[in-house]
């Protein structure tokens, strides 16, 4: 363990009645540093950040933060903030008052209190809405107002649930990068909980991604790209292809897997894999990782189904002759003409290595 | 701007609109100012030995102003509602409270039991506290295992005591629901987040949960008010010849003594007194309130 971390999570369970929200999990942050909690809903990474918050106690385990044990503190001894997904700003008080509740219980006195709501507000850019209420604002600045009300306590950690998931796509990309810059700014770590794997990708220095109350792998964004620990991470993180099939033949390094198509496709497997000869395989293919074929290399073959602009680029989707769908992305101005629909498409595999999993099912 | 299909007439409402307004504006007119106005009318008239006649004088409000007795009766009035607001306010919160958040699975069943009483007749529910309070029932003979003479307990009934008790009993579940509403409302969030900013259980109460409840607590202790004030059984019922309040002079005023300009009058100075109390105390809500219409 690195001597910087100093929030840890050891052998941590939550148990609901029969419901088993975390197994045992471990976790490190260190200081300074943006963490994402990344899963689908359900997989416990709220719960972890309720705990760490103090909102719920862990079943078993303990938490520790800065050489201290936390998990038996109320949340009001904790020096740890929160950012909730609704905001849950007090309506009956003002923006500026909002912002300076949390100093009121560190004896600061009302002036100073003012004050600093002020230079805090300032900071994300609402100095203006000081006096209005919180029933004013818009789902973006009622976020900006929820941070600046959490970071005025100079809090240890601050934890983020989902926060821009209730915003539109232009303002989420903004407040993105917006989060970072605090983030670097002022210091403080983050843990940031969400299900949007593009969001983790832009903003985290790592990225942990959970399932079913587990954590599945901990990592940097490129780390977590380039070689997932697990078939589930490899396909919950980016834009994949899977193509199951059965391996035919392994030889020098290479791998043959006969789809169920028909269609045999080489591919070179990215760790030295003990996947023997007659196991059903998945292969995760990244829609960058795909070209539209002009030679008569060997590869797959498939139907057009749609062409997606996506300005400098764009997606085809193709649908294989077994109907597995399979998208890739091309630069339109390499010079070859917009396809039909409708039309047969060879594809060849750009990069390699690729990711191989054994299939658990069909 | 999405725009709306449905047509608008010349004021610019939608029919339904209009349709909603004029219905508010038809009941207002019939069931409030109608009646309201032929009170006051019937204040500046004149009563001869046995009729009623027409006419613009201010007699009838000057014999209120001149007899202390009507003045000390609204008093006394105010002061028998004021404490029963008082009371069901605090014992309808803590009731309010136990229901929201300690209540557990029995919180459908005790919902029930506190909304019960209300399907009884009021009498009933004053004259129930005639026998629990009386020289034979149950507290006298209770309190009688231990000594204590029934002569003893005679402050117990026919006094402002027995009002105060039985108006609170059936008022309490005007405040004790509208303030389970008012808490039922708040999000858990917003406790957490007070919590999470350094609040402990007892200072959140105080800036978060109390302010948001103001107004759901100020329109329960409005209607008990306004209820009691007004309330003329309770006292006829278990107030001595010292216990009555103005509702109980009024109806007499109507009916024994036929002088129906005096009983008008009287009935604008009650409402002109319940206005005043309760817009200040509306005013007064508001401002702990913080000035917001809360969630």
């Amino acid at each position: 363990m690195s001597g910087d971390n100093f929030l840890h999570l050891r052998e941590v369970s939550k148990r609901f009645g029969d419901l088993v929200a975390l197994k045992n999990i471990d976790l490190d942050v260190a200081r300074g540093e943006f963490m994402t909690l990344l899963g689908q809903s359900g997989c416990g990474k709220t719960t972890t950040l309720r705990l760490v918050a103090g909102f719920e106690r862990p079943t078993e385990g303990r938490i520790d933060l800065g050489g201290r044990r936390i998990d038996l503190d109320p949340p009001f001894r904790r020096p740890v903030n929160t950012v909730f997904q609704n905001y849950a700003l007090f309506p009956h008080m003002t923006v500026g008052e909002n912002v300076g509740y949390g100093l009121r219980f560190n004896n600061i006195a009302k002036r100073e209190r003012r004050h600093r709501a002020e230079e805090m507000l300032d900071r994300v850019g609402l100095l203006e809405k000081f006096a209005s209420y919180p029933s004013m604002l818009s789902g973006g600045q009622m976020q900006r107002v929820a941070l600046a009300r959490a970071l005025i306590k100079e809090p240890s950690v601050l934890l983020l649930d989902e926060p821009l998931s209730a915003l539109d796509a232009k303002l989420r990309k903004e407040l993105q990068l917006e989060l970072k810059r605090i983030q670097r700014d002022t210091g403080v770590t983050f843990i940031y909980v969400t299900h949007d794997q593009e969001e983790a990708m832009v903003m985290s220095d790592r990225i942990t991604v959970m399932n079913a109350g587990e954590i599945l792998q901990t990592a940097t964004p490129e780390e977590i790209y380039r070689d997932p620990a697990s078939r589930f991470v490899a396909e919950f993180v980016g834009q994949s292809n899977k193509l199951t099939g059965d391996i035919v033949e392994k030889v020098a390094g290479k791998v043959a897997i006969r789809l169920s198509s028909g269609e045999v496709l080489k591919l070179t497997p990215l760790r030295d894999t003990r996947l023997k000869q007659g196991a059903r395989v998945r292969a995760i293919l990244r829609a960058g990782d795909l070209h539209r074929k002009r030679d008569d290399a060997p590869g797959l073959s498939g139907t057009l189904r749609d062409t997606i602009f996506l300005g400098d680029q764009r997606k085809l989707v193709v649908h294989l002759d077994d109907c597995t769908e399979v998208e890739l992305i091309e630069n339109p101005d390499d010079g070859a003409p917009p396809p039909e629909l409708g039309q047969r498409i060879a594809i060849g595999v750009t990069s390699e290595p690729v990711h191989l999993f054994e299939a658990l099912d069909a | 701007m999405p725009k709306t299909r449905v047509s608008r007439s010349r004021l610019g409402l939608a029919p339904v609109t209009l349709l909603c307004c004029v219905g508010a504006l038809l009941y207002v007119a019939a069931f409030v100012l109608y009646p309201y106005g032929h009170v006051t009318v019937f204040s500046f008239w004149e009563k001869d030995l046995y009729s009623i006649r027409p006419a613009f004088i201010l007699d009838n409000y000057q014999r209120i102003s001149e007899r202390p007795l009507y003045l000390r009766v609204v008093m006394n009035s105010l002061q028998v509602a004021a404490m029963v607001t008082v009371v069901s306010a605090v014992l309808g919160y803590v009731m309010a409270w136990f229901l929201a958040h300690h209540s557990g699975r029995w919180k459908n069943l005790f919902f029930i039991l506190l909304i019960v009483p209300l399907w009884t007749s009021f009498l009933l529910r004053a004259y129930v506290w005639k026998i629990i309070l009386g020289r034979n029932g149950i507290i006298s003979a209770i309190l009688g295992n231990f000594g204590v003479v029934p002569e003893d307990l005679g402050f117990l009934l026919y006094s402002d005591l027995s009002i105060v008790i039985a108006l609170v009993y059936i008022f309490v579940p005007f405040i004790a629901i509208s303030v389970y509403a008012a808490l039922e409302k708040i999000p858990v969030s917003l406790t957490e987040a007070s919590a999470d900013l350094g609040a402990s259980a007892a200072k959140t109460f105080f800036h978060v949960v109390f302010p948001l409840t103001v107004p759901g607590l100020l329109a329960g202790a409005t209607i008990v008010f306004c209820l009691s004030f007004g309330d003329f059984i309770t006292p006829s019922l278990l107030g001595g010849s010292e216990n009555i309040m103005i509702a109980n002079v009024i109806i007499s005023q109507f009916g024994a003594a036929f002088d129906w300009p005096f009983g008008s009058a009287l009935a604008v100075v009650v409402l002109i007194t319940v206005l005043v109390v309760v817009s200040s105390t509306d005013w007064m809500g508001r401002k702990i309130a913080g000035g917001r219409d809360a969630l």
